[in-house]
């Protein structure tokens, strides 16, 4: 049964079940059945080359796919229905999953491929999922490259009860405990969370930037009102293994700036104060969790992989049904039928795949052989990642490298700790491949390249150079330092270390005088450009909403982007909004197209309900009267315009009878001649509007 | 057509609830020997009776072929091939029996398994011998009488047997525990020892030392002590290194198994060998519990291979991160106590010496069967 083609475009189904069954099923156990989001694509280089030709989430980890750790795990979490996302050499993926046991009937999970063609982000797949509407309950979000053993049940009952309490606990993190320098944590990509020691409830996000020396990170004094104890912590390893409720895709495509999950939605999520989301972390302390997220930590979970921190996720539990790992001690894995010559030696730690051969005098510690490799006589190879069907030749020394598939490593050759040599490469006799070299043979714009000085007279392949990296990103260096398969250790390692000394004591000092930091002038000063620049833009834009006739959702959202992009106030929001609209009626006015009353109509009329989104209590209401009235005092026919407005927006009960009386009660509202002058006319108002209300209470 | 349509997708069933079970076996979701043992004899019970063959032997090699495949999915759990082999026995005696019966000289014929030492007169030359006969006429005639609904009786009242194993090992904790004795445990994590010291307390009164067992059985050593101590036994919590020191108050030590071979030695849980050493110095006895089920044709002739690697990080703190980089950890989770350091083995059929195992091996399993 190949895959059938469905309605919905390109989605395919590969699961056997027949939908009507499916859906019978929902309705039987809404409550146990748990979804998972499986992001196949890492939107990253960091395995360039070597993704060229293979999706990072079907490279081989002791020699098997990164892919199916994941759907282990989320077998052993016991979920119901995976959607795998695919972007990147979708047609492999879904080949890969067509033919491996998840789609038999066996599958603990029915699984579905959803192709995202276009998205360059997981928050471009958020949004796609959310536009094909797939997601119907709280649902686990994974990329394709994590490895991981915890338990789920504690975790997942945790978040429902959250949720069962309060709705607006839209998100669970797991968090694993590892102590700053762990090596299965990606250096490049350590983050500051703030979490609340007795709820868990993460407060604050901040990534740190680890080549830019970090001195200090800027918290909310909010958040120490509303938190007595706050744990800044910078010792996760942070697998992006989440729950998420059916909000979270919505919210992405709220707000189509959010592209990373963790450093624009988490943080965004948490700075923005108006949508009164929460997210939790759960900080997991025993068991495994990791994310194979650059070369480093490729080396690093192969490793722990190999000393089974991932019982019973291990090469001798033979994952696929090929396989015939058998475990000797020292962590030495064997698959059935290897050649081993007699005085080879075999050291710990070790993973060898069937039909592999090694001949006399060749010394292996510390590394993966895939299938079907043939190694020479006196070979030397340490911590390196070989995959299938490699030929080593005599003599050669490799030291944590990886060399993919088919590759051939000539005689005497030395490949230096590092280096990458991609899929069939070859390299001649007595060359040396230096450590920061990535060769490959990808013929990605058509014509064949072959840099001799790299691979020797006789071999195959060039040096591959990573640009687009370098141009959208910065950090180029950093990242290419801290992600290759050898860490820099002597250049990197004490930066961190640096600054997470000096964080702390940042952050202790921060709290000590918090109040005093806030109210600094900098600060200020900087804040005050940003609302200047906020007030213009948001008013701008809802002009051109005026102008072009834009739908009210639309105008909406474009509202609500700039105020997270600016960090803006609502009480901002609200200005712009009543700055433009009035601005709108005034003009109406002036050029004689209508009266003032029927202008205020036609205007408050069709983009009033803007301030439903802008308005909510009554302390915002009397906010809002005054930011209007303060308006009316630069217009002509001031007084007409207030007075019809608040009589509009009476009727469209966006103001309410209590708040505007409050208002006209404020001192504020009298507090100089122009505001008194605009003012004329609402006594009268007033006047009806209690004799109104009494006629009513009468009747 | 419809019946061979039916049948298809009931075997398509069964082939998936089979890889199901592989699978599940392969991530340790069921894990232990009593629960393994249960499972894998409910599954050859579908299995059998979904199947369909002319000749037994043909049977006979489809079970073998899908006990090879449970065995691979946790090869160092033995109690999923003892049922499996269990089961092949079972068949070969129900084939013998009729075909015995057939022949018509069924005095000389019928086998005497039921009684252990009629296999001092079984050899396997004689076996063989039968088989090749029962093929050839087997092939005439084919077979008369069905032999399915014996089978499946055979193997319902194997899975009764698992049920009740522990109550009847429990039953002769009064012949063993005197008055006021200190019993010694080290294996928190067996149902059958439990049981067996939970019976014994409704008619002695006895102290109980239950060791700590670090790292992989410490939550359930304090859940074993809590249960003994709500049914009223005066239960003391030790860790593992205070064996030795009291050892010399201890009047016997009561262990549980993960598996028993066929030389009489164990695979009990890891730190079980040096305890039983530490009772040997002190010339203390040393009482196995234990179901047929766990008895294993097996010899150890390479331990290592028997032993299961577990978790590392119940050992080493993962979060340790210079430590995780530079030290290799090992966490065995059982341990081989050879059968000299143990005096008797308590199993539902009766209490024996661990060197009489070997002929419970032969009551129970056939030589055919030691291999998979």
């Amino acid at each position: 049964m190949g895959p059938k083609k469905t309605g919905q475009g390109n989605k395919t189904k590969v699961s056997k079940q027949p939908s009507q069954q499916n859906a019978t099923q929902e309705d039987t156990n809404q409550e146990e059945r748990l979804q998972a989001i499986v992001l196949s694509d890492s939107y990253q280089t960091r395995f360039q080359p070597l993704t060229l030709e293979t999706p990072r989430c079907l490279l081989p980890l002791c020699n098997t796919a990164l892919l199916e750790y994941t759907f282990e795990f989320l077998a052993l979490a016991g979920v119901s229905e995976v959607i795998v996302v695919c972007c990147a050499h979708a047609d492999q993926i879904k080949e890969y999953i067509a033919h491996s046991r998840w789609s038999n009937p066996s599958s603990p999970f029915t699984i579905e491929t959803v192709l995202s063609p276009e998205s360059v982000s997981v928050g471009d797949a958020m949004r796609d999922l959310d536009a094909k509407g797939l997601i119907t309950s709280d649902f686990l979000l994974v990329s394709g490259d994590i490895v991981c053993n915890v338990p789920f049940d504690k975790v997942l009952a945790a978040h429902r009860q959250r949720r069962a309490k309060d709705k607006n606990a839209i998100m669970t993190m797991v968090l694993r405990e590892a102590s700053p320098l762990h090596r299965t944590r990606a250096r490049a990509e350590s983050a500051i969370f703030v979490l609340d020691e007795q709820t868990n409830q993460c407060v604050h996000y901040e990534e740190v930037k680890t080549r830019k020396h970090m001195q200090q990170i800027s918290l909310d004094p909010e958040i120490f009102n509303k938190h007595t104890d706050l744990a800044i912590r910078n010792d996760f390893i942070d697998c992006h293994i989440d729950i998420c409720s059916p909000d979270v895709p919505a919210l992405f495509t709220e707000n189509f700036d959010y592209n990373h999950i963790r450093k624009d939605f988490v943080h965004g999520i948490l700075t923005s104060d108006l949508l009164g989301k929460t997210i939790f972390a759960h900080v997991v302390t025993d068991n495994y969790a990791a994310r194979v997220r650059s070369l480093q930590t490729y080396d690093a979970v192969s490793k722990d992989v190999i000393s089974r921190w991932t019982y019973p996720i291990t090469p001798d539990s033979n994952l696929l049904a090929d396989q015939t790992f058998q475990y000797q001690r020292g962590h030495i894995y064997k698959e059935e039928d290897i050649v081993l010559a007699r005085s080879c030696r075999i050291n710990s730690c070790t993973v060898i795949g069937a039909g592999t051969a090694v001949n006399d005098g060749t010394v292996i510690t510390g590394s993966v052989i895939g299938r079907r490799c043939k190694i020479g006589k006196n070979v030397s190879i340490q911590s390196a990642y070989i995959w299938d069907d490699v030929t080593i030749e005599d003599d050669a020394i490799i030291e944590s490298a990886i060399i993919a598939n088919g590759a051939v490593i000539g005689t005497s050759s030395r490949v230096a700790p590092g280096a990458i040599v991609s899929y069939n490469v070859k390299i001649d006799s007595n060359v040396t491949v230096d450590g920061n070299k990535r060769l490959t043979r990808y013929l990605g714009d058509g014509h064949k390249r072959v840099d001799k000085d790299a691979v020797g007279e006789h071999g195959d392949g060039y040096v591959y150079e990573d640009d687009s990296e370098a141009e959208e990103d910065d950090d180029y260096e950093e990242i290419v330092n801290s992600s290759g398969l050898v860490y820099n250790m002597a250049s990197l390692n004490a930066s961190d270390t640096s600054f997470s000394t000096t964080s702390a004591d940042q952050m202790h000092r921060k709290t000590r005088r918090r109040r005093v930091s806030t109210a600094s002038s900098n600060t200020m000063a900087s804040e005050d450009s940003d609302e200047d620049s906020f007030l213009r833009e948001a008013q701008a834009s809802v002009e051109r909403a005026i102008a072009e006739n834009h739908d009210l959702d639309i105008a909406a959202l474009e509202l609500s982007t700039l105020r997270m992009a600016k960090n803006a106030q609502f009480h901002d929001v609200r200005a712009a909004t009543i700055a433009a609209l009035i601005g709108r009626i005034s003009h109406l006015i002036n050029s004689n197209t209508l009266k003032a009353r029927a202008a205020v109509e036609s205007v408050l009329n069709q983009w009033g309900p803007l301030f439903r989104r802008q308005v909510f209590d009554q302390a915002d209401q009397i906010d809002f009267l005054l930011l209007v009235q303060r308006d009316c005092t630069r217009r002509m026919q001031g007084s007409t315009i207030l007075l019809h407005a608040i009589n509009c927006l009476y009727d469209q009960d966006i103001l309410e009878e209590e708040s505007i009386l409050k208002w006209w009660q404020a001192p504020q509202s009298k507090e100089d001649a122009d505001m008194v002058k605009v003012g004329e006319l609402v006594p009268r108002w007033l006047e009806w509007l209690t004799t109104a209300e009494e006629e009513s209470d009468s009747e | 057509m419809l019946a061979t349509g039916a049948h298809i997708t009931k075997e398509k069933d069964l082939n998936a609830h089979i890889e199901g079970f592989v699978a599940q076996l392969k991530r340790r979701q069921i894990q232990g020997s009593y629960n393994v043992a249960l499972a894998t004899a409910q599954l050859l019970l579908r299995v059998v009776s979904a199947a369909r063959w002319t000749h037994i032997d043909q049977l006979v090699t489809q079970i073998k072929i899908l006990g090879k495949r449970l065995q691979g999915a946790q090869p160092r759990e033995l109690a999923c091939g003892n049922i499996i082999r269990r089961v092949l026995a079972l068949i070969r005696e129900e084939s013998e029996d009729t075909n015995g019966s057939e022949s018509g000289d069924g005095v000389a014929n019928s086998p005497l398994i039921t009684s252990m030492f009629s296999l001092l007169s079984t050899n396997d030359e004689y076996g063989a011998n039968r088989l090749s006969q029962s093929l050839m006429d087997g092939t005439g005639k084919s077979i008369k009488k069905d032999l399915k609904p014996y089978i499946i009786e055979g193997i319902q009242e194997l899975i009764d047997e698992l049920r009740n194993i522990d109550e009847s090992i429990a039953s002769m904790g009064v012949e063993m525990i005197h008055e006021n004795e200190t019993i010694l445990t080290p294996t928190p994590n067996s149902k059958t020892v439990l049981k067996f010291l939970l019976r014994t307390a409704q008619k002695r009164k006895f102290t109980v030392l239950v060791v700590e067992v670090f790292p992989n059985d410490v939550e359930k050593t304090h859940e074993f002590a809590l249960k003994l101590a709500e049914a009223g036994i005066e239960t003391t919590v030790i860790t593992d290194a205070m064996v030795y020191s009291i050892m010399g108050r201890v009047g016997k030590v009561v262990l549980g198994t993960h598996a028993v071979l066929a030389n009489g030695g164990l695979l009990a849980s890891a730190g079980a060998a040096m305890i039983c050493q530490c009772a040997n110095v002190h010339r203390t006895p040393v009482v196995v519990c234990t179901g047929l089920y766990k008895l294993s044709p097996m010899y150890p002739f390479d331990v290592e291979s028997l032993i299961e690697v577990g978790d590392t990080g119940k050992v080493l703190a993962f979060e340790d991160g210079s430590l995780v980089d530079k030290v290799n950890v090992v966490n065995p989770l059982y341990d081989y106590v050879p059968p000299e350091s143990v005096d008797l083995c308590i199993t539902n059929m009766g209490g024996y010496s661990p060197s009489f195992m070997y002929r419970l091996v032969l009551d129970h399993y056939r030589q055919e069967d030691a291999t998979l």
